[in-house]
């Protein structure tokens, strides 16, 4: 069943990757400029009728966002993921929202966590889940959410952390704390 | 369309009539209905017969003007926040909030999370605290047993500490909530 | 320049069904105009529950995510861990060992009774008769006794780790588990007459919030929304993990799409639940119960992606896990079945409803925000 799918995508883009197949699994990575005509072409050709989530992993090392439509296939009941690489700056992706309507949410929230933005989407731009935001979008690996806590919220008062050794040290005497990884043969 | 008059401070009264009037109040606590967080599931099992919280006179009151207390079941976001002030500053007077779980000491385990406060203590005033993530029914009903001996002792002093030092309470409150638009005194 | 006919302030009122109502699900809000007693627009608004979890999984170790995962949907937080314990066994290839398998399908489908039972009750409850909330509640509380006895807590047990379960089950389990399944099963026929055999509770379900069949393909529906409208979808048929495909069950269906049928779904659940808590506990074999795992404050996953599915009470849950080969997630992507029914399918659902209908119809989607804004 994945195989037939995967003949038929790789006829008409030769150039996609294969990530992960696994019975009723198939994952692929296309290049950005074909990556809505896969979706549409496995919606409409080979039964894939279902968006269940738009997703984006922050490839910062690469300078890309990497975009994932995961769909389904009901009768089948078989799971069909298109990835696709899009530059980090002023990213710009085409919206589906047209095609299903719950997609506009997705897009929402990414447009919010993320900064991507999904021209054609008629909500775009409004509050999803953050309210009165300022700062840069939260999900990107360059925000430190920690210091922006401390910052923001204050300071708190953490445990007291007490060392074993003022209480067992006379008894126990000096320990090596890396004397496990030296017995196994680690570094 | 609201008041804008800040609160009048209170006044002392014959110590007999305050002793006649915290028994009252304190058999009879209603509780306004919001579950803020995730320690509302276990708010629930406390109207059934098992652990039944009408013999102590608590009920659950769905507007704020007819209830006593407030219950912060967790956490709270920025978003939340603004709701809750706006919900603690219409109940009546004395008013009374139970803080539920670590999340409200010292931030829990969303201690440096971007949204979640991390000190309940300085935004609101707490009178009871209740350990546990989540605090068994037994635990609430505990608490709750604290709350009425301190009111019985006249130490619930929570409301008045919020009416004198309303400035202190508002600066912290409009540190963290960006887009204030409520106005000076809700009431 | 002409104005919006449904949201003219002439014509509609403007009002928010808030946050704080007894009538929502948890802590979400919807803005509504409406003309008289009929909506003629809503907005949902989500977000009073935001913890940041995504970014929190970045900073924490592939094991210490698992009392946060727990955390993201508060009534049933077993589906999450089994979820996400599968995806890092796809992704590292740790074996599980066979009793292991069937104690985690004995606690999922005890949380799956517990789930159901509150939102039958529940959805009594929203028409007044606030005598089927209580039931539910309370025969929801011997179930959870039966938790506290396995794992030590009420609701967020952290029992299912990646290898197999934390422990065993203590001696004289199953003999109480049966005994709760008998002592539960003698009162349902009651909390029947008083809900389902109800004159008024017909007069107000029926033909009221209906699901298109349509819709299903179009929005992506999912659980009970999806099977009470006649769809015959669920995970443990279609994509068995761990022991589905050695039990014997059949896909429960509706086909009359409005809010009773749905909590005749829910009904027949419970039911199925019960017979499959038989069948395990006569079916589990002896053996190991976890693989042993290496250090876990050096274990590596290796690289890669997927995305791994459960069948919660609530419909098909999702997580997509990317790794990158370090001591940390690089990504975790929750998707909850709420996330279509809360936020699009409830917005097109309340347009000519009544605000009277607006909690029964919420209820009966079982929408639960936590897991919209995790």
């Amino acid at each position: 069943m994945a195989d037939d799918v995967k003949k038929e995508l790789e006829m008409r883009f030769p150039s996609l990757k294969l990530v992960r197949e696994l019975g009723n699994y198939l994952h692929i990575m296309v290049k950005a400029p074909y990556s809505v005509e896969a979706v549409l072409m496995a919606k409409t050709r080979l039964g894939y009728g279902i968006l269940q989530l738009i997703s984006a992993v922050d490839r910062i090392e690469d300078g890309v966002f990497q975009i994932t439509w995961i769909l389904e296939n009901y009768e089948d009941s078989a799971v069909l993921l298109i990835s696709a690489p899009y530059p980090r700056e002023k990213c710009r992706v085409p919206s589906l929202s047209l095609i299903w309507p719950a997609a506009s949410a997705f897009e929402r929230e990414l447009f919010e966590m993320y900064g991507i933005s999904f021209p054609g989407n008629p909500r775009e731009g409004e509050d999803f889940l953050l309210e009165g935001w300022t700062d840069i979008p939260p999900m990107r690996r360059d925000f430190d959410t920690e210091k922006y806590s401390m910052e923001k919220f204050g300071e708190r008062q953490p445990r007291e952390h007490t060392d074993p050794r003022q209480y067992v040290g006379d008894i126990v005497g000096e320990w090596d704390t890396t004397l496990g990884r030296k017995r196994r043969g680690e570094k | 369309m609201y008041c804008n008059k800040l609160p009048e401070k209170p006044g002392n009264k014959k110590e007999l009539w305050q002793k006649i009037t915290n028994m009252a109040r304190a058999n009879s606590l209603w509780v306004t209905a919001y579950g803020t967080g995730c320690g509302a599931i276990e708010l629930r099992p406390l109207h059934t017969s098992r652990y039944d919280m009408e013999r102590f006179g608590i009920a659950m009151r769905p507007t704020p003007r007819q209830a006593d207390v407030l219950i912060i079941s967790g956490y709270l976001s920025t978003k939340t926040l603004k709701r809750v002030i706006r919900v603690y500053e219409q109940i009546q007077d004395p008013k009374y909030i139970v803080a539920l779980g670590s999340c409200t000491i010292n931030g829990g385990m969303y201690f440096d999370s971007y949204n979640t406060l991390n000190v309940l203590d300085r935004y609101l005033p707490v009178d009871v605290y209740v350990m546990g993530c989540m605090p068994r029914p037994e635990a609430i009903i505990d608490g709750f047993i604290l709350l009425m001996s301190k009111i019985k002792e006249g130490r619930a002093e929570g409301w008045k500490h919020y009416k004198e030092n309303l400035d202190y309470y508002r600066e912290n409150q409009k540190k963290i909530i960006t887009d204030w638009d409520l106005p000076d005194y809700n009431w | 320049m002409s104005v919006n006919p449904a949201t003219d302030p002439k014509k509609t009122t403007h009002l928010f069904f808030g946050p704080q109502h007894p009538g929502v699900t948890g802590n979400m809000s919807i803005e509504m105009w409406f003309d008289g007693d009929e909506i003629t627009k809503a907005i949902t608004h989500v977000g009073y529950l935001h913890r940041g979890f995504e970014k929190l999984m970045e900073k924490r170790l592939w094991i210490q995510n698992f009392p946060l995962v727990c955390r993201i949907c508060v009534p049933e937080p077993d589906t999450n861990e089994e979820c996400y314990a599968l995806a890092i066994e796809e992704l590292s290839g740790i074996p599980v060992p066979e009793r292991a398998k069937w104690i985690r399908t004995l606690i999922l489908e005890l949380a799956r009774l517990a789930v159901n039972l509150m939102a039958f009750g529940g959805q009594a409850g929203t028409i007044g008769l606030g005598t089927g909330a209580m039931w539910g509640i309370t025969f929801r509380d011997f179930v959870l006794d039966l938790f506290e006895e396995l794992s030590g807590a009420r609701i967020y047990h952290i029992f299912i780790q990646p290898g197999g379960v934390r422990k065993d089950l203590p001696p004289g389990f199953e003999k109480r588990v049966l005994e709760v399944l008998a002592k539960i099963g003698e009162r349902l026929p009651e909390m029947d007459r008083l809900i389902l055999n109800n004159a008024v509770f017909k007069l107000r379900t029926k033909n009221v919030g209906v699901v298109d069949p349509q819709w299903i393909q179009e929005y992506g529906l999912v659980g009970p929304v999806a099977r009470g409208s006649g769809s015959v979808r669920d995970v443990r048929k279609d994509a068995p993990y761990e022991v589905y495909d050695k039990l014997d069950f059949n896909v429960i269906t509706e086909s009359g799409c409005d809010i009773y049928s749905r909590a005749v779904v829910r009904r027949r659940e419970i039911d199925l639940s019960i017979s499959l808590i038989r069948q395990i506990l006569e079916g589990i074999p002896e053996g190991p119960v976890a693989t042993q795992l290496p250090n876990l404050t050096q274990w590596r996953v290796p690289p890669g992606e997927y995305y791994s599915r459960v069948e919660s009470a609530r419909g098909e849950y999702g997580y997509y896990v990317v790794s990158d080969g370090s001591l940390k997630p690089r990504r975790i992507h929750v998707r909850g079945p709420s996330y279509v029914h809360a936020v699009t399918l409830l917005e097109k659902m309340l347009v000519g409803a009544n605000i009277a209908d607006v909690s029964n119809i919420m209820v009966s989607l079982t929408t639960c925000p936590p897991e919209i804004e995790r």
